[in-house]
């Protein structure tokens, strides 16, 4: 394949602005895979693309953080059973009473005209529920779909963890628990070399609300943030900050967010790099 | 960027906590991001409510749906200027929104024109100036149809009676033009 052409084709243009189709997408990237000039060239399209958004940035109407995170909030909240079980019970109120009036329109007229409209009102009702039980499965799809998404990064997460504990190249530093949490304990996986952190928590107590854990690097002697995280106790490996030189790791509580230094009262674990 | 820079978070870590529903990694995202994502989309939209709207369903999109984000396919800015994008286009043709202000672009041949009054919307560019500035008025206006309005480069091609190639190939030097404004 000439790179030459392919790239001056504008194909990758394309694919950034998503205008591809999904094979079409899967071909690029199949192609990105193989040349590093054509990773190269997309991420400089990215970055331009970045930049005119940035160029032209305009700050939202006040007030529209809040309302988002509300929003979410409510979300979080609601069940789309509520609504289900709503529209069910419109469907069948609404039957009933066009029932009552019809039944004693019926009694002035012809058996004929009562059956058919019987009929009508049943098809009505059986299409009312067929539909909502399309919305339920579309839902249900949706949802299928998040899932196995879920699983798919899962297990892409879970090979990589693997090939990090199995490299060489990583230390892996035991952070034990000091005397307010003795019973806790997080491993790092650092290479050197790449600077490369990983955090493994095995025991760590759930923050209180407004409170975050931070990983921090003593490097010649200073603490340097390594970053914030969620204690969550499973094989997952999460990716911290770079580090360079460390001579040991340690994670303190701190507020939401993290600190520009640590509270060293709040210390949870810590281990040195030259240990085991 | 405008944006509260205190505590720089790498993408990777980012998306992480997204992933486990961590409130403070929108917020975050919220900070550093909303600006040049409210910026397109206002700039599609042309009406401040709206965006705001958009906005929030963009952020709603991007928190229900980050799992299907894929690093390998881009950066997360990309994946979710797309989202913004697409919403913003399509409440831009949907039935409540049906004003003939999309037509009414295509039909403005000052091009240039256009444009700087959607600037003088009070965009937030301190010091830095709109970078399509920097092209000629046959670029700028691939440009702004592209990224903007949300026309495909065939829709442009086939609007404009133009050959799908020369779109193309406009669009790609006008992109490669830019780089060199970008420190």
């Amino acid at each position: 394949m000439n790179l030459e052409n392919y790239i001056s084709s504008g194909i990758l243009e394309s694919y950034v602005l998503g205008e591809l189709s999904s094979t079409e997408m899967k071909e690029v990237e199949a192609n990105a895979l193989k040349y590093p000039q054509i990773r190269e060239e997309l991420k400089n399209i990215e970055n331009v693309f970045f930049e005119i958004a940035n160029s032209n940035s305009k700050a939202p109407l006040p007030g529209t953080k809040e309302a988002l995170l509300s929003k979410i909030e409510s979300l979080e909240h609601s069940t789309t059973n509520e609504t289900k079980v709503i529209s069910i019970d419109a469907a069948t109120n609404k039957i009933e009473k066009s029932g009552k009036g019809l039944i004693y329109w019926a009694a002035a007229s012809a058996a004929l005209a009562v059956i058919s409209t019987v009929l009508a009102i049943t098809f009505y009702s059986r299409w009312q529920n067929s539909e909502n039980q399309l919305a339920t499965v579309l839902a249900e799809n949706s949802r299928l779909a998040t899932d196995y998404n879920t699983v798919n990064q899962n297990l892409t997460q879970a090979q990589r963890d693997l090939a990090i504990v199995n490299q060489k190249d990583f230390k892996r530093i035991e952070m034990k628990g000091l005397e307010i949490s003795p019973n806790s304990l997080a491993r790092i996986y650092w290479n050197e070399n790449s600077q490369e952190v990983y955090l493994n928590v095995t025991n760590l107590p759930s923050p209180p609300t407004g409170k975050q854990y931070q990983l921090w690097a003593i490097v010649d002697g200073k603490p340097v943030d390594a970053g914030v995280f969620e204690p969550i106790q499973s094989e997952k490996m999460l990716q911290m900050k770079p580090i360079q030189n460390a001579s040991a790791f340690a994670v303190t509580l701190e507020p939401q967010g993290g600190s520009e230094n640590p509270t060293m009262e709040a210390m949870y674990v810590m281990g040195n790099v030259n240990e085991a | 960027m405008k944006a509260n820079h205190s505590k720089n978070i790498p993408e990777d870590q980012l998306v992480n906590l997204l992933i486990q529903k961590d409130k403070t990694a929108l917020s975050y995202l919220y900070d550093h991001y909303s600006h040049a994502l409210n910026g397109v989309i206002f700039r599609i939209i042309g009406d401040e409510d709206i965006s705001a709207e958009v906005l929030q369903d963009a952020f709603i999109k991007i928190w229900n749906n980050i799992q299907s984000y894929d690093s390998k396919k881009g950066k997360l800015f990309t994946w979710m200027l797309n989202i913004s994008r697409n919403l913003a286009i399509d409440k831009l043709r949907s039935k409540e929104y049906k004003k003939s202000k999309k037509t009414d672009d295509i039909n403005n041949t000052v091009y240039l024109k256009e444009s700087s009054n959607s600037l003088d919307a009070s965009v937030d560019a301190i010091g830095v100036r709109d970078l399509l500035k920097h092209l000629n008025q046959d670029q700028e206006m691939i440009v702004d149809l592209v990224y903007f309005k949300g026309y495909t480069q065939s829709e442009i091609a086939e609007e404009f009676k133009m050959p799908l190639g020369t779109v193309k190939t406009r669009l790609r030097s006008a992109l490669i033009h830019l780089r060199k404004f970008i420190k």
